[in-house]
């Protein structure tokens, strides 16, 4: 039919036009030849009506077919050339809306860092309270009221009856979780505490430490070294050098300090590692059968227990010198975290 | 305490400081080396060549020459002579204390430099005589004086018998392996002949277990001869003299704490060894006054306290001059005591701070028979041991058990039996009747070995902590992690800080001078650092405010800061107990946006508002805080607290009780607390608008909401805006409440467009545009939307008088 072959040859021949047009205008006068109201195939539309009544419907509906897909191609055809007009009204150099966004406190993001890690290794995380009394600060941990233990505890005391005190350490709420739970139980405490120390570079009253827990049957003193090597890799580097030092704590038995290679000058000694190339990080041990014992546990169970001071691994992570930045709350300093 | 390198290679053969201090380390002691830095220089060796006498002075000039030139040097001293070689400080040369020496006239005659003493070298004590050398050193070579080395040692407090040079010795033996030298021999010591003496030992009180002594007669107190004077130096102590040079040596080298009492002075001949009245009254050795507390064992002269046990003695009973005999303590007393009484009367002595740890039994006697000893060589001729006292016996001590098993299961490695013996051997005696089971009766020094835990220290510290393989984690429970409040929590802070505020973290004690008196139940510290920290804080307006301040004075204007943290106080009178509470609160100042070309408003109240009521929403939904209540804050003005209620999701629980719980408060500061916090104005942009959050009120989890799934509405949203004029008394929130009044079916939220006053509108009323949108099942018809909207209208023309206000 006829019809039919132009219908085809008006596809053909706008497919290879429109091929190779350069710009906007020579799309406009495709847009006019082809569909404009005097174009090819409004023509062929118009002249619908003297078609054949039968021929009408399929012939309709080609021409149809045929100018959608001029349409859609002219329209794609067209992202080519955006208009120009538009192009040059803005700056696009102009400053984009501007917004503040703050930043968490640099001991909170080691915290974070720190409680990610353990939640990693399957340790749950607990919170307990900044005032104590001495049983649960002291005795319940083997430290004895008259034991020089009790010296390395500068005690901030509150005033009035009662004998409750600012907690000197996380070890406290070991008690507090090991009373209301019966083991298998590995848990992280992060919180602040609070000694009687001086302020200067190295000391503030207010500091914040995390406390570590595992305790089951049979948690050994290598899974203590296993976990603490892992944190390490993890929070600082694989191939960081760590070193695991007999100690004292007398809620822990065996006891360990242990240190790492200073990660500021890789070990070969630096200001921050006092030219050591080793840094103490932490203290640990296995917990001390005093401790369960006072904890309430009748049955044997074996763990370790570990302590770190968030400030230490933030000073050796970020490589600042004083301490006293953290409680400064300069935001140009904190800014710097974020 | 201090280690003197020559004095422990008489123990131990060490090569110098930083390999004892490499030893101790992996001991679990911490050590640092003390430098004796040379503290002069320019002085040389010189030979003195001749010396004449300055008439009528008594001083000396003396012609020296060190190799270069002939000086002539003034010098008093009466040992300079000819032919000496002396340490000449040239003119130019520095000496200790920041002397610089040159050239003067003395008496008359020119002094071209300093011969120098001991004392003005800072090397000894003698200041009268000259130095004379005794190495033969070329003239003019630069002197260098060295010090022995030593080194600080930090002991744990589970190890009192390490508190002594020859503990450090046997520790380093038991750990590297190194063999102990010459072992002290302690001599036995018999009673001299002559009348038995008239003196005896009364123990009362068991806290001294054992006490021993010996009376000495017929002693002269004299300087100690040099080789203990330089032992007792080395420790950076001042000699004294004989006798109390010797009872500081058993104490150093051997860990026993002695005490000398002059036995003239204990006139009842009467050693009486008796618990403390409380009220006692003792003048010590360090001059104070003491009034005791109950139980503290004295030592007394019959009924007078002549001494602390174990502490100090009494001033009264000392060693002087004069002293003609002496009565020797040596004893032992119960670590929890000396600790208890040390700690009561806030007196920590070298003598203390070893009974507290524990002393070794069996050195009670040996030390005494060594100390007896070398005050008989050193004190005359005449002195004479008059007699032995002893009354008490040590602790009995029983022998642990130490199983292979158990040992293994500690430390996660299998310890051979070989290794144990070998390990247990070394820390006293051992028996095994069974494979793998040991019993351990501990060397009288270790009173820090009492369950099988602290031997399975020992055995790892023997096979190193670094040759215990580690085991990586296989924890058996369920996954935890977070616990939700803290997960509620950390998403608050991270809300707070995607909108611009910084996270500060500030110290929980602070001044109560800061408080200006506007809170009652301030809990406060007994014994605080200092008094800007003597108070905890019962809010975190002063520390936020103080930040604020710091960072103003930096010229900062655009400061949005917050903090969270816990607040304290007292709550009910005479009951000790104490509430803390933890919120989160902020301060914020500023620009809304950094400054920019862009429209941009300033902090105010609504600002502060909008981010709170957003962070709540994430909590409950749909909230919106329209209960409120002006209070009297302290620190604020235009403050108040807004609470639950309010928000689209009606069916919330409100029938725990928590409908009224505190959400937030928000409030300005005004600018005489700023004056107050020393904020300094000029820079601020706006105003200075402060919050608290109290979280718990809408994170605990009975009010969290469970966020249900809905699946998205099919149809768009209708959307009207109407426009009513009401009197100006009526607020947003009682708009709001009319329009949830009319319980409008298809009504899911209602958005406040515009409030105007003005020409077109009568004067003392408001007209409030709202936009309302609709949403059903299907899509709503016309008729549907106009008929919620006529009953809207009803209530509010109802309740509030409002009039639709044509558009
Ligand atoms: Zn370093």
């Amino acid at each position: 039919m006829e019809i039919d072959r132009e219908i085809s040859r008006i596809r053909k021949n706008f497919f290879e036009t429109i091929e190779n047009i350069k710009t906007a205008e020579q799309l406009n006068n495709i847009k006019v030849v082809y569909i404009g109201r005097k174009g090819k195939v409004s023509r062929l539309l118009r002249g619908l009506s003297e078609l054949p009544e039968n021929l009408r419907p399929s012939v309709g509906q080609q021409l149809n077919i045929l100018k959608n897909e001029i349409e859609a191609k002219i329209k794609e055809t067209s992202l080519r050339f955006a208009t120009s007009e538009e192009t040059l009204s803005i700056d696009e150099t102009l400053p984009g809306r501007p917004f503040f966004k703050g930043v968490h406190h640099p001991l909170n993001i080691i915290r974070e860092k720190i409680t990610e890690i353990f939640f990693s290794l399957g340790f749950s995380l607990v919170e307990g309270p900044l005032i104590e009394d001495d049983w649960h600060n002291f005795t319940a941990l083997n430290i004895p009221e008259f034991h020089p233990s009790r010296d390395t505890h500068d005690t901030l005391y509150i005033e009035g009856e009662g004998h409750n005190l600012l907690r000197t350490h996380t070890s406290p709420v070991q008690i507090r979780i090991m009373k209301n739970n019966t083991p298998p139980l590995a848990v992280i405490v992060p919180g602040k505490c609070f000694r009687k120390d001086a302020i200067d570079a190295s000391h503030f009253p207010v500091f914040h430490q995390i406390e570590g827990l595992w305790v089951d049957k049979d948690i050994s003193f290598a899974d203590l070294k296993g976990v603490l090597i892992g944190f390490i890799s993890r929070m600082f580097s694989p191939n960081l050098k760590t070193r695991f030092r007999s100690s004292y704590f007398p809620f822990t038995e065996p006891s360990c300090e242990l240190d790492i290679g200073c990660p500021i000058c890789s070990g070969s000694g630096c200001s921050t590692c006092g030219g050591q190339g080793f840094i103490e990080v932490l203290g640990a041990g296995m917990v001390h059968p005093k401790v369960f014992r006072n904890a309430g546990y009748t049955e044997k169970y074996q763990g370790f227990a570990f302590g770190m001071g968030i400030e230490r691994i933030a000073l050796i992570y970020y490589g600042i010198a004083d301490l006293r930045d953290f409680y400064n709350n300069d935001l140009r300093f904190l800014e710097q975290f974020g | 305490m201090i280690i003197p390198i020559k004095w422990l290679k008489e123990f131990i053969d060490v090569k110098n400081a930083d390999e004892v201090i490499g030893i101790l380390l992996k001991a679990g002691f911490e050590s640092v080396k003390i430098q004796n830095a040379e503290n002069f220089k320019g002085v040389v060796a010189a030979q003195v060549l001749k010396v004449t006498d300055i008439p009528g002075t008594g001083l000396k000039n003396c012609l020296v020459s060190d190799g270069r030139e002939l000086c002539s040097v003034v010098c008093g001293a009466p040992n300079v002579d000819k032919g000496q070689l002396v340490a000449f400080a040239r003119a130019g040369a520095e000496l200790p204390g920041g002397v610089k020496i040159s050239k003067k006239k003395i008496r008359g005659v020119m002094s071209n430099g300093m011969i120098c003493s001991e004392k003005e070298l800072g090397i000894g004590d003698d200041a009268l005589g000259i130095t004379v050398l005794k190495e033969n050193l070329p003239l003019g070579a630069p002197l260098t004086f060295k010090k022995e080395e030593s080194v600080d040692v930090e002991i744990t407090a589970n190890r009192g018998d390490c508190l002594s040079i020859y503990g450090i010795a046997r520790e380093i033996s038991f750990f590297s392996g190194k063999k102990l030298l010459n072992p002290p021999e302690f001599p036995e010591i018999t009673q001299d002949q002559g009348t038995p003496p008239d003196f005896s030992i009364i123990r009362e009180d068991d806290n001294c277990p054992l006490y021993r002594g010996c009376l000495i007669q017929g002693v002269t107190v004299s300087p100690s001869p040099a080789w203990i004077k330089e032992k007792i130096s080395s420790l950076g102590l001042n000699p004294q003299n004989n006798i109390v040079d010797i009872t500081n040596l058993m104490l150093f080298e051997f860990g026993q704490p002695m005490h000398a009492f002059d036995a003239g002075l204990i006139t009842s001949k009467k050693i009486r060894i008796s618990p403390s009245q409380k009220g006692e009254k003792i003048k010590l050795l360090d001059g104070t006054d003491y009034s005791l507390s109950e139980n503290i064992c004295l030592i007394r002269n019959d009924t007078e306290p002549v001494a602390v046990g174990g502490v100090m003695g009494g001033e009264k009973s000392g060693i002087s001059p004069s002293t003609a005999s002496i009565f020797l303590e040596s004893a032992y007393f119960l670590p929890e005591a000396v600790y208890r009484a040390s700690r009561i009367m806030g007196v920590a002595t070298p003598s203390s701070m070893r009974f507290a740890r524990g002393v070794d039994g069996i050195m009670v006697k040996k030390a005494l028979m060594m100390a007896v000893h070398l005050i008989k060589e050193t004190a005359g001729a005449n002195s004479k041991v008059a007699g032995f006292f002893k009354e008490g016996k040590l602790p009995g001590r029983t022998p642990l058990m130490v199983r292979k098993k158990c040992v293994s299961s500690l430390l996660g490695t299998d310890v051979s039996a070989d290794v144990m013996t070998k390990c247990l051997a070394q820390l006293g005696g051992v028996q095994s009747n069974e494979e793998g089971v040991f019993e351990l009766l501990p060397n009288s020094w270790r009173n820090d070995l009492n369950i099988e835990e602290d031997v399975a220290e020992e055995i790892a510290r023997f096979i190193g902590y670094e040759n215990i393989p580690p085991r990586y984690p296989r924890i058996r429970r369920l996954p935890y992690g977070l616990p939700e409040g803290v997960m509620q929590r950390n998403s608050i802070t991270g809300k707070l800080i995607s909108s611009g505020f910084n996270e500060v973290i500030t110290s929980d004690m602070i001044s109560e001078r800061k408080l200006f008196q506007k809170f009652t139940d301030v809990v406060r510290i007994k014994n605080p650092v200092s008094t800007d920290m003597g108070v905890l804080r019962p809010t975190l307006f002063v520390g936020l405010a103080e930040v604020f301040r710091r960072n103003v004075a930096h010229g900062l204007a655009d400061i949005r800061i917050f903090e969270s943290g816990s607040v304290f106080k007292n709550t009910s009178s005479g009951a000790s107990f104490i509430n803390e509470e933890e919120l989160i609160a902020g301060m914020a100042s500023g620009g809304i946006i950094p400054l920019s070309h862009y429209d941009c408003g300033e902090v105010d109240f609504f600002y502060v508002k909008g981010v709170l009521e957003s962070v709540v929403r994430g909590f409950v939904k749909g909230f919106s805080a329209i209960s409120a209540e002006r209070i009297n804050s302290p620190f604020l003005k235009n403050s108040f607290i807004f609470f639950r209620h309010g928000g689209k999701e009606k069916e919330a629980p409100q029938t725990d009780g928590r409908k009224n719980l505190p959400f937030f408060l928000i409030g300005e500061v005004p600018s005489e607390i700023l004056n107050s916090f020393d904020i300094k104005k000029d820079y601020l942009t706006s105003s200075v608008v402060y919050f608290e959050l109290y979280y718990k009120n809408f994170c605990a989890p009975a009010s969290v909401e469970k966020k249900e799934y809905k699946a998205p509405p099919a149809v768009p949203a209708v959307q009207r805006d109407i426009s009513v004029v009401v009197d100006e008394s009526k607020k947003f929130s009682a708009v709001l409440e009319a329009v949830e009044a009319a319980r409008p079916k298809y009504l899911y939220d209602i958005r406040l467009l515009d409030v105007y006053r003005g020409e077109q509108i009568e004067k003392g009323k408001k007209s409030v545009s709202l936009r309302l949108f609709f949403r059903g099942e299907g899509t709503l018809l016309q008729t549907d939307v106009d008929k919620e909207i006529a009953s809207v209208l009803a209530i509010l023309s109802e309740n509030l008088q409002a009039v639709l206000r044509e558009k």
